[in-house]
């Protein structure tokens, strides 16, 4: 499975002061909160949809780990409204903000 | 002593469940063997915990005791640099979510607060321990067995006892319930203590706010929490296996300052000195449910009857809508309601714990899968799970949410609810699902065998 150029500028730009990734076994090294944002950007911006069952760290340990996973699936159009999740960065909520 | 109405218990859910009683127009007699103020833990409250209190009328009374103001919770990630925050939430009629706040408590002050006020309101309270239950022919509770102070003993006759005991839980204790089952956390031991000095947020709302309650998870069951209790002292607290504090061969304290710190790399930024201003308390094995917790003569309210992780702190405010639940179903059954059948709050029980089921699934997945957990948190179901950590978890509020139906997809779990009232609960550690949680050399093989004859 190819690995798109966007997935891979994402992780290669979210390693803190890691080089980019050249070894396709090589551990990820992206902690908890960055792989949420890793799903977050994945649905999102490339329209992958990540199944909750397939939400655990394995699957996102290396980049052939990403690959087998997202060789299952065909991704769609990003939507709108989780697009502005996954930038912000934050947990978006409907809630409005207390006065 | 004859009362239509006698609490167990004069804590928070004591006290809650009789002013809810004295706004049906009754007025109960509250039995406690302890002086207050005394030291209890348990001291957040979730957003639907504040919503109890502010229809009790305390809202005044609560900001002008300056207790601490909680606008959500932060959960610091294993090395501490990453937190993901859950905000305190309220929905109105229409079901629209909009952020709002809650209370920290130091609960000597609190809980004598809200005694007091059930007194004044009409409750009258008693000094004394309850002893034995009296049991009518057909099983019924038709009172209990007090021993005064002055080691006096002497039967009170009522209509309806409610165990407001905590987790002394009294009814089941005296086997008038159905089993109490060892809950699936029962293998940790919880340390606390206050501090002064610790570092709180610089903000006044949102994420940094300082009296947030804060969570430092570092790995599976090892955690610890951070709860502002006043202007000074933080409620500070760490959660670990038994085995490890056994293998230490340490003193709680030496145990509780050893440790701390290795929970997670933020606990020394937020707590640079340990300048403990109380003991440090104990509670081992402190999870356990109990089946058929509602009968004729007797409802059991919060702790008395389940108790599953003290992680989200859903404790206090648990205790405080199931007072809340109960009492009109109380004045029903004075009003000679609710009489026919084996259970006259059968309706009641399940919908107690259906809620707390609710939390359980949430709990079991934030154990078994954080990744997934933080997830769905962050960016799955950011809305249903502000939800759940507010307390909205009973069937009237909308749930089970598409988050906990994910989390028990996930957790290959289905809840049933028949009449069955002893099976052995999923919650409990010798429910099949649990097999793999087993100590492998406990010396208690069953539920049954732990519970003793019956």
């Amino acid at each position: 499975m190819e690995i798109p150029q966007k997935l891979k500028e994402y992780i290669d730009n979210n390693r803190g002061s890691l080089p980019p990734i050249t070894d396709p076994d090589e551990p990820l090294q992206i902690d908890s909160l960055g792989l949420i944002r890793l799903v977050a950007f994945l649905e999102s911006d490339l329209g992958y949809r990540v199944e909750d069952e397939e939400l655990i760290a394995e699957n996102f340990a290396t980049l052939r780990r990403l690959g087998e996973l997202l060789a299952t699936k065909t991704p769609t159009a990003p939507t709108a409204e989780a697009k502005a999740s996954a930038q912000e960065g934050i947990p978006t909520f409907s809630a409005k903000r207390e006065t | 002593m004859k009362t239509d109405v006698l609490i167990i218990g004069g804590g928070p859910g004591g006290a809650a469940t009789a002013m809810f009683l004295v706004r049906e127009g009754i007025k109960p007699v509250i039995l406690e063997q302890e002086e207050f103020p005394r030291y209890h833990i348990g001291e957040s409250l979730t957003g639907e915990g504040g919503q109890v209190l502010r229809r009790l009328g305390f809202e005044g009374e609560m900001t002008k005791r300056e207790h601490p103001v909680k606008h959500g919770v932060r959960v610091f990630g294993t090395t501490g640099q990453n937190s993901w925050y859950v905000p305190v939430s309220a929905r109105d009629k229409e079901w629209n979510l909009s952020f709002s706040t809650t209370w920290q408590v130091r609960r000597s002050d609190f809980d004598t607060m809200m005694l007091k006020e059930a007194e004044t309101r009409g409750a009258t309270v008693m000094r004394g321990t309850a002893t034995k239950p009296l049991l009518a022919d057909d099983g019924a509770v038709r009172g209990v067995t007090v021993r005064w102070p002055d080691g006096k003993s002497e039967d009170i006759e009522t209509q309806i006892v409610l165990d407001c005991s905590g987790q002394a839980t009294f009814l089941a204790n005296q086997r008038v319930t159905g089993p109490k089952y060892v809950g699936s956390y029962d293998k940790q031991v919880a340390f606390f203590s206050q501090v002064t000095g610790a570092v709180r947020g610089p903000g006044i709302s949102g994420e940094d706010a300082k009296d947030n309650t804060l969570i430092f998870y570092a790995k599976k069951f090892h955690w610890a929490w951070f709860i502002p209790i006043d202007g000074d002292v933080v409620s500070v607290g760490m959660v670990t296996p038994r085995a490890d504090f056994l293998a230490k061969k340490q003193t709680p304290e030496e145990f509780f300052r050893n440790e701390l710190y290795d929970i997670n790399p933020e606990v020394r930024k937020r707590i640079p000195e340990m300048n403990l201003v109380e003991k440090v308390h104990v509670i081992p094995n402190y999870s356990y449910q109990v089946r058929g917790f509602c009968g004729k003569g007797f409802i059991c309210i919060g702790d008395a009857h389940r108790f599953i992780d003290p992680i989200f702190s859903f404790g206090l405010t648990v205790t405080m809508r199931e007072a809340e639940f109960a009492a009109p179903l109380v004045r029903e059954y004075l009003e000679g309601k609710r009489r026919n059948g084996d259970n006259p709050f059968a309706e009641h029980q399940v919908f107690c714990e259906k809620g707390i089921d609710n939390l359980e699934d949430m709990i079991d997945l934030f154990w078994e899968q954080p990744f997934a957990f933080a997830t769905f948190v962050y960016h799955r179901y950011p809305d249903q799970l502000t939800d759940a950590f507010a307390g909205r978890i009973y069937p009237t509020e909308h749930q089970p949410s598409p988050a906990v139906v994910a989390f028990r997809k996930m957790l290959k779990r289905t809840r049933e609810y028949d009449q069955d009232v002893y099976s052995v609960p999923i919650g409990s550690r010798f429910h099949p699902e649990r097999a793999a949680l087993w100590e492998p050399n406990s010396p208690v093989a069953t539920t049954e065998q732990w519970m003793g004859a019956r």
